[in-house]
């Protein structure tokens, strides 16, 4: 699907984000981008999403250079739910979500059929169905997270990156949208890419990480191999350890 | 019938009919039924005994291009507001609080000083030149890395808006013979419409509307900010630079005819998206429809309160404008504190 060599990126005053980075995204994956806060895993979704120009390297989507597919091709393949999203002008739910419909709709054509065909199925997807009339002003955070989610499926990816959607969100919710993302994986056999903080999440949704320090790669491993005590001391300077009685989910305590 | 189709309808009825107020009232008292049949006169009618020749001068020679002229420009300034505040993902941004407005009649005083007024589009042409001068500076100030603040992009405006009045100022001092001509831009008047000025600035419109519906999509999601319009499929710096200049050079062209007239790129914009939501390719219709009505409405009133002489136009728009400007303003120190 993704096939990333030597990619470096550098700010406008030469500062180095990525440097050198080579790994491969296979089909059907759902890989989880960790690190420190700083160490450059915004900065690598954007590189994926090509909303960023990268400074060395190459990034290959379907094994053609990322930079050959024109802004729309991409986004027919790369979806998108990024950190934040400011809506300073007041749109309904249903209006967000069609927005995803808009590398396949043509100029002055109204949304066809099949646009709202799919807008639809999205939202019940992500049970957002029954917010289509409400501003997105008025939604709660875990109803926004569930809206933005909604507008990438209707994008109709075989990809979706996802930048730290639990972040902001309460326990519940924050269950509810790995879950939907975990259907989103396996139901749909969409690849997932999702930056997150949350160990223990990363631990129970993602197969794959891929692991971020001051801006290099220093593990590219599936999840279950690399997250061991001596690795997260390593990475990320903390005590913990694993309960794994092999009856239930593995756990991480910190200490 | 849609609810929409017949707000569309009722505003067109409403604008027909106050184009026909506007052929009536003025200093020379005419009946409507005189000025229905001089108008149909123009579509083939015979011409009537019973009119005087001079109804017929002042209704198809002083006022009827004057209320083209209040259209054509009221839908065309309204229409770069909405196009405005999507690029600059900013209720409160139009041409005239921005200073391009000001820009485009700072060329024009120029033009005049140069003598260009002689040459065809010449005080447009170097009007587009200054506006489009503005805007860049103008986003130049305002940009931190991708984004454009609020506060400094009204900043940018207003501190724009002194430099030119000051750079006017000195320039009508120091070219007094030409001051009276170079006044008329700072103040803004339809007087002086001719069907050549309605004809100009129609085709400028025309092409500016047409742009902006094109694009009035794009538009939607790149109010949701430029990388996230980008992963939807969106050539976020292609499509700015386009309706910017396209929507400029509609400024720069209403300028060059009307001069400076204030607020209707807020006001209309902002009213019509209390009804219809923020969805452009629902706004642009309305927002055309009603800047005609607007500017047209207060053209009829600018002429007719105090007869014979006039009051400036932009006092009546501004008059309604800045309440609504500062209304917003409020609006938007509320969103900022939470």
């Amino acid at each position: 699907m993704i096939e990333v060599k030597h990619l470096t990126y550098k700010t406008r005053n030469k500062k180095i984000l990525l440097s050198d980075l080579n790994f491969e995204i296979k089909d059907g994956g759902f890989y989880g981008i960790i690190g420190n806060n700083g160490s450059g895993k915004t900065t690598l979704l954007r590189c994926l999403s090509n909303t960023l120009n990268i400074d060395g390297g190459s990034v290959f989507l379907n094994h053609k250079d990322i930079t050959s597919y024109s802004i729309r091709q991409v986004a027919k393949q790369i979806a998108v739910v990024p950190q934040h999203t400011d809506f300073l002008f007041d749109f309904s739910a249903h209006q967000i979500v069609m927005m995803g419909r808009s590398p396949y709709q043509k100029r002055l054509c109204a949304d066809s059929e099949q646009d709202l065909q799919i807008v639809e199925q999205s939202m019940r997807q992500t049970s957002t169905w029954h917010l289509r009339n409400t501003s997105v002003k008025v939604l709660s955070g875990g109803e926004l997270q569930r809206v933005i989610i909604a507008r990438a499926l209707s994008q109709n990816t075989p990809l979706i990156l996802l930048d730290e959607p639990v972040s902001n969100l309460d326990i519940k919710h924050q269950f509810e949208v790995m879950n939907l993302l975990s259907d989103i994986n396996k139901e749909h056999k969409k690849t997932i890419i999702i930056v997150i903080h949350d160990l223990n999440l990363a631990l129970k949704y993602t197969n794959h990480l891929l692991v971020i320090r001051d801006g290099c790669l220093i593990a590219d491993k599936p999840t279950k191999e690399f997250l061991t005590s001596d690795n997260i001391k390593k990475v990320f300077n903390v005590n913990s350890s694993i309960i794994d009685n092999n009856q239930s989910q593995p756990y991480i305590i910190f200490q | 019938m849609k609810r929409q189709t017949i707000i569309i309808i009722l505003l067109i009825v409403a604008l027909l009919a106050m184009m026909l107020v506007g052929c009536i009232v003025g200093t020379a008292n005419i009946g409507l039924k005189d000025a229905l049949q001089v108008l149909m006169s123009v579509f083939g009618g015979e011409n009537s005994a019973n009119i005087p020749e001079s109804t017929y001068y002042i209704i198809l020679n002083l006022r009827l291009p004057r209320v083209l002229l209040a259209v054509v420009t009221g839908g065309g300034l309204s229409v770069c507001g909405v196009a405005y505040q999507a690029i600059f993902r900013n209720p409160l941004s139009d041409p005239y609080v921005l200073g391009v407005s000001s820009g485009a009649s700072l060329g024009a005083a120029i033009a005049i000083i140069i003598a260009l007024d002689g040459a065809f589009l010449g005080i447009s042409a170097l009007s587009f030149l200054t506006a489009l001068l503005t805007v860049i500076l103008i986003i130049g100030i305002s940009s931190i890395g991708n984004r454009l603040h609020t506060t400094t992009l009204l900043l940018a405006g207003i501190s724009i808006n002194f430099l030119i009045s000051a750079l006017i100022s000195v320039l009508m001092i120091l070219n007094k013979q030409e001051m009276d001509k170079i006044i008329f831009w700072t103040m803004g008047s339809l007087a002086s419409a001719n069907y050549e000025s309605v004809a100009i600035t129609a085709c400028f419109v025309f092409i500016g509307v047409m742009i902006v519906a094109l694009y009035a999509r794009d538009l939607n999601t790149m109010l949701l900010g430029s990388s996230s319009a980008r992963t939807m499929g969106v050539n976020v710096e292609r499509t700015k630079k386009i309706i910017l200049v396209s929507s400029t050079l509609m400024i720069a062209v209403i300028v060059s005819f009307t001069g400076v007239i204030g607020f209707i790129g807020l006001v209309v914009p902002h009213i019509v998206r209390l009804i219809v939501g923020s969805d452009n390719r629902r706004i642009l219709p309305y927002a055309l429809l009603g800047g005609m009505l607007f500017m047209l409405s207060a053209d009829i009133v600018c002429r007719t309160v105090i007869p014979p002489s006039e009051l400036p136009i932009g006092s009546i728009t501004s008059l309604i404008g800045a309440p609504v400007f500062i209304y917003l303003l409020f609006n938007a120190k509320k969103r900022l504190n939470g």
